[in-house]
């Protein structure tokens, strides 16, 4: 069984897009959106869900009947996360516990608080699971490795042939969850500065985990001198070009029907060349179609 | 003052907004400070010739194991949350990938065997061009949370400036680290299913940190922005202002260029938006 992520560094890139279309091409598969913070992959999926389950965190509370107000909470929360009033709050607070660990009086209790969940259907690209993250939670890279994990048992017991994930944007703590130990990552890079920019730096993260990574060309045609820095970052550094995909017209048009390029769209030239990815992807992993 | 630019969706538009408000107000004379707070991907920058640079490497305390003093009690692996130290049998183990910086287990070793030490994170570059002073962070690849980079980023705004904060996509803790102690949200949004989605979050997390809030809305047609104009109706938010889908557009930023600069008439556009902005946290 095999694990492709879809990822770039650069948020808008198109990592839903192109995901969303391997997800519609690859039979056997099943489809994993493990960007928790923006889980857009449902949204053109549309899955029937089968199974909710809530991810939760540590919350701490201070029992204001106990406390005698001495402070040294305050002092050393390296977060700043308690207020001058004794009350934590809970965005900046990283459930460190060093507060409970040190409370003379015992007045910092602890519970869980829910946080978002992770959740499991059948959709028409075959099985799917995604998750979400309160705005503002923590743990987002927890919540990716359990959802990965969930995934993998999924697909151990459907005999999948493998599973693709969709990544989030960035270089931090959730992209790190979402490619350490996957077969190939899918990086997507829009011929703008900014993408070249952003893709070097998530090529550099992916030879750092030791996963293997290729290139797909999104938005090409939108700047030739770009495209071509592209080509030659990826030649340079040994990197396949698994295909160019064009600036597409009918991307949002396609997506405010909620579809798929190739299933909106099947004889486009972006469905064409998204085949062909597909097919240099499974090639280069030696997977079956 | 400080206006960050946010979104839940990466890719809307909030480093063409912030780059090109910021051009604008430095030329019609106001003192700005722009500071590009996505340290894992920071890009604002690329749109400048930056001149003056200085580079500052930023660290985050870890603990460090002094072994002649540890008499292998296990107290800090069982303070960690963070499975950063683990004891097995004698030995104690520190994976500093994995810490948060609580200081909580050199502060508890009750023989004084952890002490603080320091890794480093990434970068906080500083320069100028034209005037604008630029800073931003560069986290070093590798590591996972770049929030006392952007603490560092966000110190280096100017309490007699106009500071325009670039922010991070999504909507976890970066953002938050990001936007707190800022005087306004502006969210730029996309007139698509996911940008609704996502901008959705970010207004609920703005809310949330009871911060005031406008909406940009960027790539805008005529017959998709219903779908995001709609929902802020319901949450009684005009948009600030309208930037629409135009290839032009597109391709200058894609050459870093800043639009505004060689689409002049958009000048008055981030003008005016800036005084709306304006007038909402003075008011």
């Amino acid at each position: 069984m095999k694990e492709i992520v879809v990822t770039g560094g650069k948020g808008g890139c198109g990592k839903t897009t192109v995901a969303a279309s391997l997800a519609f091409l690859a039979d056997g598969w099943i489809t994993v959106d493990c960007d928790v913070d923006s889980p857009n992959l449902g949204i053109l999926a549309q899955p029937q869900i089968s199974e909710r389950v809530a991810f939760t965190a540590n919350q701490f509370e201070i029992d204001h009947s106990k406390c005698n107000r001495c402070g040294l909470c305050i002092e050393k929360c390296a977060f700043d996360a308690i207020r001058e009033d004794f009350v934590i709050d809970q965005l900046l607070c990283e459930s460190c516990g060093f507060c409970k660990a040190i409370c003379s009086e015992k007045a910092i209790s602890e519970g869980k608080t829910d946080i978002g969940h992770w959740k499991t259907g059948d959709s028409r690209f075959g099985l799917f699971l995604d998750a979400y993250l309160q705005p503002g939670a923590e743990n987002s890279g927890k919540l990716v490795a359990l959802l990965r994990e969930k995934a993998k048992e999924r697909a151990l017991a459907e005999n999948a042939d493998g599973i693709i994930i969709d990544g989030p944007p960035g270089i931090g703590c959730p992209v790190i969850a979402s490619i350490t130990g996957a077969d190939l990552a899918v990086a997507v890079a829009e011929p703008t500065i900014s993408g070249i920019h952003d893709v070097k730096r998530i090529v550099e993260l992916t030879s750092t985990l030791k996963t293997h990574v290729g290139l797909v060309i999104n938005k090409s045609g939108l700047s030739p001198k770009n495209e071509s820095g592209l080509r030659q970052f990826a030649f340079d550094n040994g990197i396949a070009i698994l295909g160019a995909l064009p600036y597409e017209s009918a991307a949002n048009e396609a997506q405010t029907a909620m579809k798929t390029l190739v299933e909106y769209s099947p004889d486009c030239e972006f469905s064409i060349e998204m085949r062909n990815v597909w097919d240099r992807i499974t090639a280069l992993i030696g997977g079956s179609t | 003052m400080k206006i960050a630019i946010a979104s839940g969706k990466g890719g809307t538009g909030k480093t063409t907004v912030a780059t090109n408000i910021a051009y604008c107000l430095n030329q019609s004379g106001v003192k700005t400070t722009l500071l590009d707070c996505d340290v894992e991907e920071p890009n604002a920058y690329l749109f400048y010739k930056i001149e003056d640079i200085e580079k500052v490497t930023i660290g985050m305390p870890i603990p460090k194991l002094i072994p002649e003093k540890c008499t292998s009690c296990g107290i800090c692996g069982d303070v960690c949350r963070y499975s950063a130290i683990v004891n097995i049998g004698k030995l104690t183990l520190i994976h500093p990938g994995m810490c948060h910086s609580c200081t909580a287990c050199w502060e508890l070793c009750p023989t004084a065997a952890l002490e603080q030490s320091e890794k480093p994170l990434g970068k906080v570059i500083s320069g100028s061009t034209d005037g604008l002073k630029i800073a931003y962070g560069e986290l070093d690849i590798g590591e996972m949370s770049g929030n006392r980079l952007i603490k560092a980023v966000k110190a280096k705004a100017e309490e007699a400036a106009i500071n325009i904060i670039d922010a991070p996509p999504g909507t976890s803790c970066p953002v938050v680290e990001t936007l707190s102690e800022v005087d306004f949200v502006l969210l730029v949004a996309e007139p698509t299913p996911f940008g609704l989605a996502n901008l959705k979050s970010i207004v609920e997390l703005v809310e949330n940190i009871a911060t005031p809030l406008g909406v940009v809305i960027n790539r805008s047609t005529p017959h998709e922005d219903g779908l995001v104009e709609s929902f802020l109706q319901s949450k009684g938010i005009t948009p600030m202002a309208k930037i629409p889908l135009d290839r032009k557009i597109a391709e200058l930023c894609a050459n870093g260029e800043l639009f505004s600069e060689h689409m002049p008439e958009y000048q008055q556009v981030f003008l005016d938006l800036f005084e709306k902005i304006e007038a909402r946290v003075t008011k």
